[in-house]
């Protein structure tokens, strides 16, 4: 059932391509999205050098990629999906982003990856129809905090 | 779902992935982790509100709970400390969560507790939305804008709207503990589609005067009794642009103010009277609306 697993090639083979690396940083929630030519395309994760993870999220590759590899088998084990043939419909994609949990002091605590859907690949009507979003009512809290002071 | 970046099945490498579950950002997402949520509290014992998707109650009798879910944020009361504790622990059997404490810090507000009750406050959150224009040096003042001089007029219009469209929008949140500018915001937000460059210099004074209030915030205080009090107010064709009234109502529940809307109202009126009524009305309206709740939460009104 489970007959896929993270391949990923152990040589520096690749830290000579010319590609482009950027990753751009989320202000509001902290997150980095790597836009790594090496993590788009190929059926391998060749080793980034080290100097580009420090320098672009502040994560040292080897995390990034255990971290990714804990992940991984989290979702595959959770049974998230199978692998199927290329079928004729939207096909959405994901990404890896990452982010260092820190504490109070400055000190890290610990390192995430998460795999991100690209939802804005998604095609509505195809893939969705309506959307659902909780949104708080403004009374709701200050009736609960209210009567939770009131009552001790 | 494409294959993972980075970890492509080699001997299959034109295969995709067939999701089973939800991922995130997927938009199915949310509706699913609510789903999931919902019907482990439900299972559990706990009766969802009719009137609010968030908010879920249990009782048994003498002992009352309620939880709040926002996404991953859970507020929890109740009124027996040690089977609130029990709950965290059958809670977190099914959820992976962390127990934070006391609450502190929810939905980017501040709650502190004072010997009268809880302060709420978004001192952060202002300073976040200084920090965002590159005003927190500016010159706190006392006084906001007069509402009523935020108006059309003929002026060049604002060179950055999404900007405009993005600090109204982090105002408008701020609205939550800060009644003072709610009515100034409200006015505001009327010209979001077409800002002109005096819309923006009063936002910058919006901000100059959040800049001195950034601790100001809401007191709940402990109440006597539980009553419902609404009082409405109205400007009979306030607005110089389309002569429509501004009217607005508070609600109190015991002593501390619940709901509020100050603004323009929707339609115009032929006489003071008329404005009057229709102010009642809505608040009329919301007192109903807030008597459901309160019957949900399991609370009699005196």
């Amino acid at each position: 059932m489970f007959t896929f697993f993270p391949c990923i090639a152990t040589s520096s083979q690749s830290t000579s391509h010319g590609s482009s690396t950027t990753a751009t940083k989320d202000s509001q929630s902290g997150w980095f999205r790597c836009h790594c030519h090496y993590l788009r395309s190929g059926t391998t994760l060749p080793l980034l050098n080290l100097y580009h993870s420090l320098l672009l999220t502040g994560m040292p590759f080897g995390m990034m990629l255990c971290m990714m590899r804990s992940r991984l088998s989290i979702l595959i084990t959770l049974g998230l999906w199978f692998l199927n043939f290329h079928p004729s419909m939207n096909v959405v994609s994901s990404r890896w982003v990452y982010r260092i949990k820190r504490r109070v002091d400055g000190s890290i605590e610990r390192y995430k990856a998460c795999l991100i859907a690209r939802g804005f690949t998604q095609q509505e009507d195809n893939d969705y129809s309506e959307t659902f979003r909780l949104v708080i009512k403004q009374f709701t809290i200050q009736l609960v905090f209210s009567i939770a002071v009131s009552r001790n | 779902m494409k294959q993972p970046p980075g970890f492509v099945d080699s001997t299959l490498p034109s295969h995709v992935c067939k999701l089973h579950k939800s991922l995130y950002v997927l938009k199915q997402a949310l509706r699913a982790w609510y789903t999931h949520m919902s019907d482990f509290l439900l299972s559990i014992g706990f009766l969802a509100s009719k009137v609010d998707t968030f908010l879920f109650i249990l009782s048994n009798g003498t002992n009352i709970f309620y939880l709040l879910v926002c996404v991953n944020d859970i507020l929890l009361t109740g009124s027996n400390s040690a089977m609130l504790y029990r709950l965290i622990q059958l809670l977190s059997f099914e959820l992976k969560l962390r127990d934070l404490g006391a609450v502190h810090y929810f939905l980017g507000i501040e709650v502190q507790s004072t010997g009268m009750g809880l302060m709420l406050h978004q001192h952060k959150y202002i300073l976040n939305i200084l920090t965002r224009v590159g005003m927190t040096s500016c010159k706190p003042v006392d006084t906001l804008v007069s509402p009523l001089k935020i108006t059309i007029l003929p002026d060049t219009s604002f060179s950055d709207p999404t900007r405009f469209r993005q600090i109204v929008g982090a105002l408008q949140y701020l609205t939550f503990t800060h009644l003072d500018i709610c009515f100034v915001v409200n006015r505001v937000c009327q010209f979001m589609h077409a800002p002109i460059d005096s819309h923006w210099a009063t936002i910058k004074h919006i901000l100059c005067y959040l800049n001195g209030t950034t601790s100001y915030g809401f007191h709940i205080t402990r109440g006597s009794s539980f009553a419902l009090h609404g009082f409405t107010n109205v400007d009979w064709a306030g607005s110089i642009d389309d002569r429509k009234s501004t009217g607005g109502y508070l609600v109190f529940f015991s002593q501390t103010p619940i709901s509020w809307k100050f603004g323009k109202q929707r339609m115009v009126a032929r006489s003071s009277t008329e404005a009057e009524y229709t102010a009642l009305a809505d608040d009329t309206a919301k007192v109903i609306w807030l008597q459901y709740f309160l019957i949900d939460l399991q609370v009699t009104l005196v």
